[in-house]
């Protein structure tokens, strides 16, 4: 099968998908919406974090400390400005990108394990701050947020809202996509093959890690605004470590550095618990072995196991690293 | 001609539907179906046990005959304490498996997360456990609590620990989330409207936290008279083993969320459990007389999950009171009518809580009164104020 | 209260200190940062309440037997999960000790359910009072337990044979295999003595706190706490962070405010990562090029 047919084949399948997913709000019930929109959330999210750690390849726990800015904001601007629903959406997808540099910035001078861990810690001072936010944040009963208006139509309901986070978790992925295939993208996947490597090829290693998290703040606040969207409310208990996890989890099992892979873990991740849900107990089990699994014979995700097999799936501007 | 077919079939399905619409969401000809969600997994996943009560009931309902000749079917899902998961089981509960009512939630988060939700569908929602007061503050149209939520709680324990001759002194420690503010914060107010004094000495403990030294001793130099706990049960525990290590001899209190026989048993240290007393909503405790006849119905019908405690017996009234309103509520139940049925319930003793639970239509927070659980002369007590043969 | 403080917080940053130098002996040793570490903890206490309480053995005995379960978990999970992936980038072994964690906590989890698990108080002395100071008979052992631990432990490192190989090891796994050190044995070797001390440590806290399947979590941030503080790398800085961190742990909760405890071991891995990730006793990473 030579790569355009395939290449065909992939478009043609894409846009049957994305067709099924516009027309769900017609044809599923309100249940499967909500989990379709989760799915979203997810993808976007598992896509912001891949930055840092599939692209950079630096081991960074801050993925829920982005999604929970981005919630927040989004979130004390709806309910405390006046200001209207893309303004709060905006500033959400700044907060992040910002949060995002300035987390890079430490990351300049740290070594591998003590960004991990100072990242681990900042993620939990997040949630203290959530807890202890008061009046502003909602502190520990968290916040009930209005039902926005987004170009005159009214985000009430879960398919009204499912559309719109589909339409951007579309958007998300067409820029990741071209992201991913430009210098910065590019740049960045070489910078975390070898910085010093990268430095004697004239890209400054400096610049580019920064982007990397910056872009994964920016990315993974519009995960965390659009969270906060379909569940009308904010509260410090949807930001633990236990979502922390699940992200991490996301970008491994679909496959860390390429586009498409934390997609497939994204999605496959937030149907597998809906699935497992009502077997006592297992979940933690299960979940481990899944990963055991997967880090002893698929390291490379699912994606990776997928590539194995049809050689004309792989994402070709990733060269070498995959 | 197409067209001709294609519009018969449309009416002929139109008259189809409009036969099936008569029947309410959830309600067939012999059967109704209740949803139910509670943290079965996870961190909280002890307070699933609010389930196993519940079910027998219902079992119990059922082998008898049902409620008005039809059988109740219970769909149970694990939200794991977690708001998105609470959502995601609700929606499949109200959406996919189309239930009448749902009698769920233990975790006050998880509830306030649908609460918007079931009440934009008009879901009658019967809260099984959860103790937050916002559950029905502003109320809800179709949300009932039959159980006494924190604020009850915390003027509970207030107004006994004042009862105490000569107290003058309260000092307090709680969880800085949620659910321990909504008790610190109604028993700061009640101390100031009523008693026009404040606590001494105000600490928070982490929940997850095993070591509390500082707490304890800034409790102890506050010389309190009694002090407050509004803790989970590990820490509940925790905290009652520390005062007794550091010598903070005052009487201790503790709130719904730790039953009385489990915290002595897992302090188990009967010099250090001396003096506690801890809120209780049922009408005795779990291996006596009052509750015997609840405990022999959970190991008939229902799946006990260990010995039988408080856990699995605080969810019974709750379901007493949904079959009641099923029953009320005719042969040809829709949820208008379930709900009206419970805004007019006034006094239903159900026989496991010490409280009856009344509901209006702008009043649902069903009880309002509960006592503390104690040991006086090694036998298990429940007092509502403090005894005389006691400091 | 400033006395009962401090030695409130020697006991506790006595359990930190044995945690964070399990930890990192594993790090320096096999340059893996065992991020099941809390979870190993919590299930040696678990193991130990199983010997203890179930099977009604004595103490010491419990104990040997705890240690000598815990190193053969340890020696599998080395020989099946890490060993398999040890020249893969670190980020992988990193995932695979979380997915440890999981498999522990859920084991506990499924095994003991629901319910939290108190451990009968050992040692029934009196507590000993000091002045106004009390201080009970298992905060005693716990400070001397785990200070003749180290002292043992750090005896062994510099002067034995074995600890010499780990020195060597250490800073150089190719120039170790080079010389002839059967580097895969090694490795068993510092994963059953880092599990080892992780029991002991376990063992020792579990009387003091009730047993539930979550308990390892935040001793695994307070342990990297302690290794951030003391000098990440650093084995006397583990120590010496752990101490350190349990007792200005107890002094802001006395003096500063309680719920600031909560966030101290983050506070202090921000402030000391940020300013001066050296840490107390330790060097200036050079990066090899």
């Amino acid at each position: 099968m030579s790569s355009t047919w395939g290449k065909r084949l992939g478009l043609a399948a894409s846009a049957l998908v994305l067709l099924l997913l516009f027309a769900a709000p017609k044809l599923a019930n309100g249940y499967i919406i909500y989990i379709l929109a989760m799915m979203c959330i997810n993808v976007v999210m598992a896509t912001g974090f891949n930055f840092v750690i599939g692209f950079l390849g630096q081991l960074v726990f801050a993925n829920t400390a982005f999604f929970g800015i981005g919630a927040y904001c989004y979130s004390i601007v709806m309910v405390h400005t006046g200001l209207p629903f893309p303004v709060a959406f905006l500033a959400a997808c700044i907060a992040g990108g910002v949060a995002g540099l300035i987390v890079g910035l430490p990351a300049l001078r740290l070594t591998g394990f003590q960004l991990a861990i100072v990242t681990l810690a900042f993620n939990e001072l997040m949630r203290w701050i959530y807890l202890h936010s008061g009046s502003i944040g909602g502190g520990a009963s968290g916040m009930e947020l209005p039902d926005p208006q987004f170009l005159g139509l009214e985000l009430i309901n879960d398919r009204q809202k499912y559309v719109f986070i589909l339409a951007v978790t579309v958007v998300a992925i067409w820029m990741v996509r071209n992201i991913a295939r430009s210098t910065v993208g590019r740049a960045i996947v070489s910078v975390g093959a070898g910085e010093l490597a990268a430095a004697s090829l004239t890209i400054p290693p400096v610049r580019y890690k920064i982007a990397a998290f910056g872009l994964s703040g920016f990315f993974t606040a519009i995960a965390g605004a659009l969270f906060a969207l379909l569940l009308g409310r904010v509260a410090p208990e949807s930001f633990s470590l236990g979502q922390l996890l699940l992200g991490f989890a996301m970008v491994m099992v679909g496959g860390m550095g390429t586009v498409v892979g934390p997609i497939l873990g994204a999605i496959l991740l937030t149907a597998a618990p809906e699935f497992l849900r009502n077997i006592a107990g297992a979940e933690e089990i299960l979940y481990s072995f899944l990963l055991i699994g997967l880090l002893l014979f698929m390291p490379s995700g699912l994606f990776g196991g997928l590539c194995a097999l049809i050689p004309s799936l792989r994402e070709r501007h990733l060269g070498a690293a995959q | 001609m197409f067209k001709w077919k294609i519009s018969s079939a449309a009416i002929a399905l139109a008259a189809l539907s409009a036969l099936q619409a008569h029947a309410e969401t959830g309600v067939t000809k012999d059967t109704i179906k209740i949803g139910m969600f509670a943290p079965m997994t996870g961190t909280s996943a002890i307070f699933g046990r609010y389930t196993i009560g519940v079910r027998a009931y219902y079992n119990m309902i059922n082998a008898q005959g049902g409620v008005n000749g039809r059988k109740i079917e219970v769909v149970l899902e694990d939200d794991a304490c977690n708001p998105a998961t609470a959502v995601a089981a609700t929606k499949r509960l109200v959406s996919q498996e189309s239930v009448f009512a749902v009698h769920g939630g233990v975790c006050t988060a998880a509830v306030m997360a649908v609460k918007k939700e079931l009440q934009r569908e008009n879901v009658p929602f019967m809260n099984l456990g959860a103790a937050g007061a916002s559950l029905v503050d502003p109320i809800a149209s179709n949300l009932f609590s039959p159980l006494p939520n924190t604020t009850v709680v915390a003027q509970t324990l207030v107004n006994f620990a004042m009862s105490r001759p000569d107290t003058k002194r309260l000092a307090i420690i709680s969880h800085p989330d949620d659910w321990g503010k909504s008790q610190l914060d109604p028993a700061i107010q009640l101390l100031k409207d009523k008693y026009k004094i404040e606590f001494v000495e105000n600490v928070t403990m982490e929940r997850g936290a095993t070591d509390i030294t500082p707490q304890i001793l800034k409790l102890r130099v506050s010389k309190p008279d009694v002090v407050l706990s509004f803790l989970y049960p590990t820490e509940t525990a925790i905290f009652v083993r520390s005062a007794h290590k550091y010598g903070l001899d005052a009487p201790l209190l503790g709130c719904f969320g730790a039953p009385y026989e489990d915290t002595v048993r897992r302090v188990d240290d009967p010099d250090a459990t001396k003096n506690l007393y801890i809120f209780h909503a049922l009408g005795g405790s779990s291996d006596g007389p009052e509750m015997s006849k609840w405990v022999e119905m959970i190991k008939k019908y229902g799946a006990p999950d260990g010995t039988i405690g408080d856990y699995d017996l605080s969810g019974i009234g709750g379901a007493q009171v949904v079959v009641e309103a099923l029953k009320k509520a005719g042969p040809d139940p829709t949820r208008e009518k379930f709900i009206e049925v419970l805004n007019s319930l006034k006094n239903f003793d159900t026989g496991v809580l010490s409280a009856p639970i009344s509901f209006s239509a702008d009043d649902h927070a069903g009880v309002k009164s509960g006592e503390m659980m104690t040991s006086l002369d090694g036998k298990l007590a429940s007092v509502k104020t403090w005894p005389t043969s006691k400091k | 209260m400033l006395g009962q403080l401090i030695l409130s917080g020697i006991s506790q940053g006595a359990i930190y200190a044995l945690v964070a130098l399990g930890m990192t002996v594993l790090y320096r040793t096999t340059a893996v940062l065992n991020f099941g570490y809390g979870d190993t903890f919590m299930l040696g206490a678990f193991v130990f309440y199983v010997f203890l309480k179930i099977a009604q053995m004595p103490f010491g005995v419990a104990a040997l037997l705890t240690v000598a379960v815990m190193i053969g978990v340890g020696l599998v999970i080395e020989r099946l999960l890490i060993r398999p992936i040890a020249a893969r980038p670190h980020l992988l072994i990193a995932m695979m000790t979380i997915a440890i964690s999981y498999l522990f906590r859920g084991a506990t989890r499924m095994i003991w359910g629901r319910d939290v698990q108190p451990m009968p108080s050992l040692f029934d002395f009196p507590p000993v009072f000091i002045g106004d100071m009390v201080l009970t008979s298992q905060s005693l052992v716990i400070m001397v337990a785990a200070a003749v631990l180290v002292i043992v432990f750090f005896s062994f490192f510099n002067y034995s044979a074995l600890g010499k190989l780990m020195q060597a090891a250490s800073h150089s796994p190719r120039g170790a295999a080079l010389i002839g050190i059967n580097v895969p044995l090694f490795s068993a070797c510092m994963w059953g003595l880092s599990v080892a001390i992780a029991a002991v440590a376990g063992i020792l806290v579990a009387p003091v706190t009730l047993l539930y399947p979550d308990m390892g979590a935040a001793t695994l941030l307070k342990a990297f706490a302690a290794m951030t503080l003391g000098g990440f790398g650093n084995l006397g800085g583990a120590v010496l962070g752990g101490v350190v961190l349990g007792i200005s742990e107890q002094l802001c909760g006395g003096y500063i405010s309680t719920s600031f405890m909560d966030i101290f071991p983050y506070l202090v891995i921000l402030v000391v990562l940020l300013v001066y990730p050296a840490g107390m006793l330790g060097r200036s990473e050079i990066t090899r090029v």
